[in-house]
């Protein structure tokens, strides 16, 4: 551990704001509280808000998990990982049921997490209402409202033109019935994993400076009407690896232009292939 | 008709827009089942009166409606989260239909907007209600999953009349909701308004430039001349034997 920064990289002071914000969040699930989002050595847009989240958490005792679209090895999800074990000394995993924290841009790890672990989803765009109500001022007015039938004319319009919602990704959900919340851009098959979850997720938006929280055993209940209920994607193949077709997959397009699929959780996928026993999954 | 009590009733409005004077102190009621057509020349003031009906726009004076839990409450001091609840409870169709509805969405969805407004979750229910009242504008069912950008201008005004309907509000105000059309469409379209007030017993306000399409469908006249009320009456009486030298011009200048 290099001592040429403040532990953790982030000075005392901040990391107190970033941790009070998220006692905030905690008590108002799934309300966006504005935080004095700082400078990064990372491009504002590629998980600033979630990075100061997890330096504000993490100690030398935590174990250290960061994925990214599922995968462990893609470029910006090293370059956190490394950055994080060199400012805090944590250690690092691939394993999901090791890790104490995990910072994760678009997924939730297949296996269940647990009481205790705390999730860290980076978020491009927190507010759900950004596609509906241009006014950011107007928005925030319709939240203490409670009044999110744009929303619903929206999901109308999909059911209407589409007979499904088309929200593929960020699909929005009512918190503790009451504040609806962007999930940050995971897959609706990952909608489920957060209701009644035993985890705590937080969720950090660095370029708006926003951050909200889930806290464990939550409602997080996805927007549908009442007669078209919401629906997870379908697994149209199986893993080109495992044969599995019991868990999201990716589709990785052919040369010759087939679509074959591999699992997306990468440290799932791993224990698969080395006849590790994983953990339980989320009930499907 | 008349011995019955008003659903609407203004008393005294008045308007400023810096030191020009829109509206002088206007008084009239709307009765049950009744239509009330406003005429005046432009710049009478008569848009700026249904604006604050339809509380888009304050003003000094008296407002009251029949809503339920607001009523003899005065509506022009309502604060801005009353509003709401009072407008579902009005409908406006605009000249410019773009004002009323989603022009990108599909002409359903602006008709059911009010119904999700209300509250309503079930997505077979507000098809049907949607539908439904379509059908009562006399709209081509067809074309209910079409945008309005893709209607024509008479289309368009139809699907703001379902919206309307579908809002089963206490009063529908329309602003000049022919002007733009051609005599052909604009006279369907005032057979369809004239018919909708006869079979759902409709309250309306009309507001018009024109005295013949307010002579196809209001009961009642209330002549708008510079920001006052100068000539009010049944509507045979006031085109037959109008008193009011401006409303004397506007019936002699009829065609």
């Amino acid at each position: 551990m290099r001592r040429r920064y403040s532990y953790a990289y982030l000075d005392p002071v901040t990391k107190r704001e970033i941790r009070r914000k998220l006692l905030k969040a905690v008590a108002i699930p799934g309300y966006q509280v504005p935080f004095a989002s700082r400078e990064m050595p990372l491009a504002r847009g590629w998980g600033t808000g979630a990075l100061q989240i997890t330096l504000s958490l993490i100690g030398p005792e935590d174990t250290l998990k960061v994925i990214d679209q599922g995968a462990d090895d893609s470029v910006n999800a090293v370059n956190i990982r490394r950055f994080v074990a060199q400012m805090t000394g944590a250690k690092t995993t691939t394993d999901t049921l090791e890790a104490t924290v995990i910072q994760s841009r678009h997924r939730i790890p297949e296996e269940r997490l647990r009481e205790g672990q705390v999730l860290v989803l980076q978020v491009p765009i927190p507010e759900p209402l950004r596609y509906v109500e241009p006014s950011e001022a107007r928005a925030r007015e319709l939240h203490a409202l409670g009044d999110y039938s744009l929303l619903w004319v929206d999901l109308f319009e999909d059911h209407l033109r589409r007979g499904l919602s088309r929200m593929g990704a960020a699909y929005p959900v009512l918190v503790h019935g009451r504040y609806v919340m962007d999930p940050s851009p995971i897959p609706r098959w990952d909608i489920p994993k957060m209701h009644m979850a035993p985890h705590l997720t937080l969720l950090g938006a660095g370029r708006e400076k926003r951050l909200y929280a889930v806290p464990p055993y939550t409602r997080v209940e996805p927007l549908a009407f009442a007669d078209r209920p919401f629906t997870r994607e379908p697994i149209l193949g199986r893993c080109r690896r495992t044969g599995a077709n019991h868990v999201f997959l990716n589709a990785i397009p052919q040369e010759d232009g087939r679509v074959e699929y591999e699992i997306s959780d990468q440290g799932y996928l791993e224990k698969l292939i080395k006849g590790v026993a994983p953990g339980p999954l989320y009930e499907g | 008709m008349l011995e019955e009590r008003p659903i609407l009733q203004v008393r005294g409005i008045r308007k400023r827009f810096g030191d020009r004077h829109a509206l002088k102190g206007v008084s009239l009621e709307l009765y049950p089942q009744e239509v009330l057509g406003i005429v005046g020349g432009s710049g009478s003031g008569k848009t700026t009166l249904l604006r604050i009906l339809h509380l888009e726009e304050e003003a000094e004076g008296e407002y009251f409606l029949n809503v339920p839990g607001l009523e003899g409450r005065n509506l022009l001091a309502l604060d801005r989260y009353q509003v709401p609840e009072v407008r579902r409870w009005l409908a406006m169709v605009y000249q410019d239909p773009s004002r009323g509805l989603r022009m990108d969405f599909a002409s359903l969805t602006s008709v059911v907007e009010p119904l999700i407004l209300k509250g309503e979750r079930l997505y077979e229910a507000l098809v049907a209600q949607g539908l439904e009242a379509l059908e009562l504008a006399d709209f081509p069912l067809e074309r209910a999953g079409s945008p309005p950008k893709e209607l024509s201008q008479g289309q368009r005004q139809r699907v703001q009349i379902a919206k309307a309907l579908a809002k089963k509000p206490l009063v529908i105000l329309l602003d000049e909701p022919t002007t733009g059309l051609d005599l052909l469409v604009q006279a369907t379209f005032l057979d369809t308004l004239r018919t909708l007030k006869r079979r759902l017993g409709l309250s309306m306000i009309l507001v018009s430039h024109d005295l013949s399409v307010i002579r196809m469908v209001a009961d009642r006249i209330v002549v708008l001349y510079e920001g006052e009320v100068v000539e009010e009456g049944l509507a045979d009486q006031v085109l037959e034997d109008p008193q009011h030298p401006f409303t004397q011009e506007l019936v002699g200048a009829k065609l």
